[in-house]
Parts: C-alpha cells; sequence; structure tokens
C-alpha cells in the first residue's frame, strides 16, 4: 500500500484496486483501512478521486425486465433452431445436387464414351495396318480414314465407317450359319453403301462419290442406306460399284484396275484411262495434275504401273504420254513435247 | 463459473454455458445498447442477432476473447450496423457513436452517505457537458471496468486519444473540486469554454 502515500488524484482514479474499493467496498485484509488510519499526506487527493469516482458510479442503472430478458432468449433459440434446421436443408440439397451433378457427369461421360469413335486416318501416299478389338484386320490405302466405336464391345455390332479405300479381312466369329447372331455381324459404311459380312476378305473404294466393293472371299451382302432396300448377296469374284445411286453389278476380272493392286502400290491395269491413273494419283498423293492436252486423258493403258512413290508414277506418267513435268504450287503439268 | 471456463465451454458446443453468457451479460448489454440507441426493441434485436450469430459462428471463435468486451464490441458493430442500414429506424438516434445517454444522480445512496452531494453537483454540472464520446469512455471505464486498451480498441481510438479524453474531464474535474465556491462561477464558464471548443 505504500505506493498510494504518493498518488494524485489522476493516479487513483486510474487505479483498479481503488476503483474496485470505491465501488464495491472491495478491501482485502482491511488494508485500505489500515493505509487511511495513517492519515497519508495525500489524503486529500484521495477523497477528492472517491468523490468523483462515486459521483461518476452514480448514474443511472438502465436495466430490462426479466421477462423480456426471458423473451429475447427465446428468440435467440428459435432463431438458431431455425438456423440449423435452414443448413440442414441445405446441406441435404447440396449432397443431393452432387448426387445429381455426378449421376449427369457420368451419364455424360457415358453417352460421350458409348457414342465416341475411334479415328484413324493416313496421310498422302501412306498406307496403314490396322487391327481392331475384335482382331479383324484393315489395311488402310493413302488419304483414307476409318472410324468405330471405342466401346466396340457395348455395340451390338461390329461397325466400321470409311472414307477412302481399304482392304478388310473380317475374323469370321458366326459358328453356325443357321444362326447368325446379331454380335456376330459385322458392317463397312461407305458412304450410303453398307457391307454386312461375317467373316471375309473384301476391298472397298469409297473415293468421289463413288464406292467399289470387291469381294475376294467369304460372301457379303451390300445394301444402300435407308429402308426398303434390298440388299445384294455378292459372291466371291464379284464386284460391285455404287455410283449416284446406282448399284452396278461387275466382276473383278472385268474391272479396269485389280482392287488389291495398291496394297502392292501398283496399279494393274487393263484398259485403264489416263484420268482413272490420273485421279489415283490425286487420291493417293494430295496433288493435282493438270494435262495441256484433255484428249490424251481418254488414252488406255494396259499392265502393271508402280505408284510407289510420287515421282515414280509422275515419270511413268510423262513416259505414256511423251510429255514434260512442270511443278508449279503443288500442282504438276503435263507438257506434250 | 470462470469466464474463461465458460466461454471454452461454450465454444466446445454447451449450450447451457452459453445460455449462462446470456444470462450474466444481457443487462450490461442492454444497458448499453440503450445509452447509444434509446429504442428498446431495436436494442433486444441487436441482442438476438449477437448471440445468434455467436452460436452459429462459435467454430471461428478464438479461445482468448475477454468475454464481456467482446460482446460489448460485438454489440457496438451491431448497433452501428442496424441504424446505418436499416431505412425503418431513421427515428431513432442514427449518430450512435456520438449519442451517449447518462444521467448521474446527486442524491444517489452512497453520495449522500458520504455528505458528497453539494460536491457532486458541481461534478454532475461539468459531467453533462461531456461529448458523447466522453461520457461513452468514463461509462466504460467505471461502469463496465474496461481497461483503457480495450476501450480504445472499442471505439477505434488510439489508447492516448482515450487517455486524452478522460483525462481533459479528469482535469477540469480536479480543479472545480480543489476550488472554493467563489472561484466555482468564475471556473465554471473557463469550464464551459474548454468543452465547447
Amino acid at each position: 500500500m505504500e505506493k498510494y502515500s504518493s498518488y494524485t488524484f489522476s493516479d487513483f482514479i486510474d487505479d483498479d484496486l481503488f476503483i474496485n474499493w470505491v465501488k464495491y467496498g472491495v478491501d482485502v485484509n482491511g488494508r485500505w483501512q489500515e493505509w487511511l488510519n495513517t492519515q497519508p499526506r495525500n489524503l486529500s487527493e484521495y477523497s477528492e478521486a472517491r468523490a468523483y469516482v462515486l459521483t461518476i458510479i452514480s448514474g443511472d442503472v438502465i436495466k430490462d425486465d426479466a421477462q423480456n430478458q426471458q423473451l429475447v432468449w427465446e428468440r435467440v433459440e428459435q432463431s438458431i433452431a431455425g438456423t440449423e434446421q435452414r443448413k440442414g436443408t441445405i446441406r441435404r440439397l447440396r449432397v443431393w445436387s452432387s448426387i445429381a451433378a455426378t449421376t449427369m457427369g457420368l451419364l455424360l461421360g457415358g453417352w460421350w464414351y458409348y457414342n465416341s469413335k475411334v479415328e484413324i486416318a493416313t496421310g498422302f501416299g501412306e498406307h496403314r495396318t490396322v487391327m481392331l478389338p475384335d482382331n479383324s484386320v484393315i489395311s488402310l490405302n493413302a488419304n483414307s480414314q476409318i472410324k468405330y466405336y471405342r466401346a466396340w464391345s457395348w455395340h451390338a455390332m461390329r461397325e466400321v465407317w470409311l472414307k477412302g479405300e481399304a482392304l478388310f479381312d473380317v475374323k469370321h466369329l458366326n459358328q453356325q450359319p443357321s444362326n447368325v447372331k446379331r454380335g456376330e455381324q459385322f458392317v463397312a459404311h461407305a458412304g450410303n453403301l453398307n457391307v454386312q459380312v461375317l467373316g471375309t476378305r473384301f476391298n472397298i473404294k469409297y473415293r468421289r462419290d463413288k464406292v467399289l466393293v470387291a469381294l475376294l472371299r467369304g460372301k457379303i451382302s451390300v445394301s444402300k442406306n435407308g429402308k426398303g432396300s434390298v440388299p445384294y448377296l455378292m459372291q466371291p469374284g464379284a464386284a460391285v460399284e455404287y455410283d449416284n445411286g446406282q448399284l452396278k453389278k461387275q466382276l473383278i476380272s472385268s474391272l479396269h484396275d485389280k482392287p488389291l493392286a495398291w496394297t502392292e502400290h501398283k496399279m494393274m491395269a487393263s484398259g485403264i484411262t489416263v484420268a482413272a491413273i490420273i485421279d489415283n494419283f490425286e487420291d493417293t498423293y494430295g496433288n493435282r495434275i493438270v494435262v495441256d492436252n484433255p484428249t490424251l486423258l481418254n488414252k488406255q493403258i494396259d499392265g502393271t504401273i508402280s505408284v510407289r512413290t510420287r515421282e515414280s508414277t509422275l515419270y511413268m506418267l510423262a513416259n505414256l504420254l511423251n510429255a514434260t513435268v512442270q511443278e508449279r504450287d503443288g500442282v504438276y503439268y503435263l507438257k506434250s513435247k | 463459473m470462470d469466464d474463461d471456463l465458460l466461454w471454452g465451454s461454450f465454444l466446445d458446443g454447451s449450450r447451457s454455458a452459453f445460455q449462462e453468457i446470456y444470462s450474466k451479460y444481457y443487462q450490461s448489454l442492454y444497458s448499453y445498447g440503450m445509452r447509444k440507441l434509446n429504442h428498446a426493441e431495436l436494442v433486444r434485436d441487436c441482442i438476438q442477432d449477437l448471440f445468434v450469430t455467436l452460436w452459429t459462428n462459435r467454430a471461428n471463435l478464438s479461445r482468448t476473447a475477454n468475454v464481456k468486451f467482446y460482446l460489448l464490441a460485438s454489440l457496438r458493430n451491431q448497433l452501428i450496423k442496424v441504424s446505418a442500414a436499416d431505412s425503418k429506424w431513421q427515428k431513432v438516434e442514427i449518430s450512435s457513436t456520438e449519442h451517449f445517454q447518462i444521467q448521474f444522480n446527486p442524491e444517489s445512496e452512497y453520495i449522500q452517505k458520504e455528505n458528497l452531494s453539494q460536491k457532486a453537483k458541481i461534478l454532475i454540472e461539468a459531467l453533462d457537458k461531456l461529448t458523447a464520446r466522453q461520457k461513452e469512455v468514463l461509462y466504460l471505464r467505471y461502469f463496465e471496468e474496461l481497461s483503457y486498451e480495450q476501450i480504445a480498441e472499442l471505439l477505434n481510438l488510439s489508447v492516448k486519444g482515450v487517455y486524452k479524453l478522460n483525462y481533459r474531464a479528469i482535469d477540469a474535474m480536479k480543479l472545480l473540486l480543489n476550488l472554493n465556491k467563489g472561484e466555482l462561477l468564475l471556473l465554471f464558464v473557463a469550464c464551459k469554454f474548454e468543452f465547447f471548443r
């Protein structure tokens, strides 16, 4: 208590023990009383401070009645219950919406997976062999493309979409010819033409809006898209040309260009026109050929022509036509000598 | 129960501790709210909101808070928010920071007991002329017994600023108390001058 003997008015009114003493009469071990009994020199400072604090705490008391206090508490509890219920509802909503979102995601993903297709394409001059999930083998000619379902086994039928030219070696799955299951069927789509097979070897050439199907082994049936189309059952050695909505039945032996020559980078021609060779060149290598004398286009050629490279094909053509070759911007100009 | 323990078990989710905090501090909050915003129902609404927020938000509260200070500060923010945002209360005292109601009583029990009524009357006359801010500082210091640091934080003032607010009042008071009646009138004029500056 010694320090209080040097306290001023300002010191007292800032002192927590002093405030407690004045406000509540709290006097631990009678120390304040004892200190006062020593008649300290700063007693007047003490008295003024005491008067000051007493005056301030004479300020009015504002109290709410107990009933209102209880009422507000009840409102607090109700409001909390409401908030927590709302939270619960929101939480449940969140759970449900996340389940819904996940389901949607799975459905969309599944739908995408079910419908998406694997796409394999070859560039100009490029050949490529593709093995399908059922071990069928497709040899792709240059500048060609096949597509098939990514979810191969999810689909009832084996299906392949072709643009360009390809040789199909379809794995035979059917055990009893009298009972063909849907899963044993294989369909190759080329433009508006569908080639249905069980297991066989055939070539499809789908270029310039024409489809040429040549069957080498087994049986296939060819039909046009749309209802009411009568399937044409082909025998080995047969060929079918589909052009402008018409099916033209032919024999492979009568074709000007042998169907499988391309797999050896050749054209095996009998009576093939120069125009057809140029078309084939353009389809295979992507470069246009312009001939200065159009009558040359109808010239017919027999024999085996190597089309292994762009240059050898051009050289062969130039020789056949007795012309010179000039290249400008990727276009080859054949000028008669 | 001790405030720290009470606060701790409230934070741990004890509803009874929460209710005890409410019971312990409702009147303090009501009194403070009424002095700042003289509108009982609005003050009760603010206290209700304060406690609802307290409960729903308890996961984000810190353990070390001084409970009374924390509650008073929260209520103060709530009052300012409500009186500023809610246009239907526009009839209510809007400038809540500039209003503080406290009525000093020279006839109070202790003052009479110690024969201080004369002194107290003079003091009260001076106290009544204090600004709302100064009254609020005195109230928080002597009624709620907050420290100057806490008061400063509550009122968004520097601690120095709070001291200054209080000492301006105290200095005038001290002069008053030390003078005899003859000199009082003179000083009173000076004092008024001081406060209205």
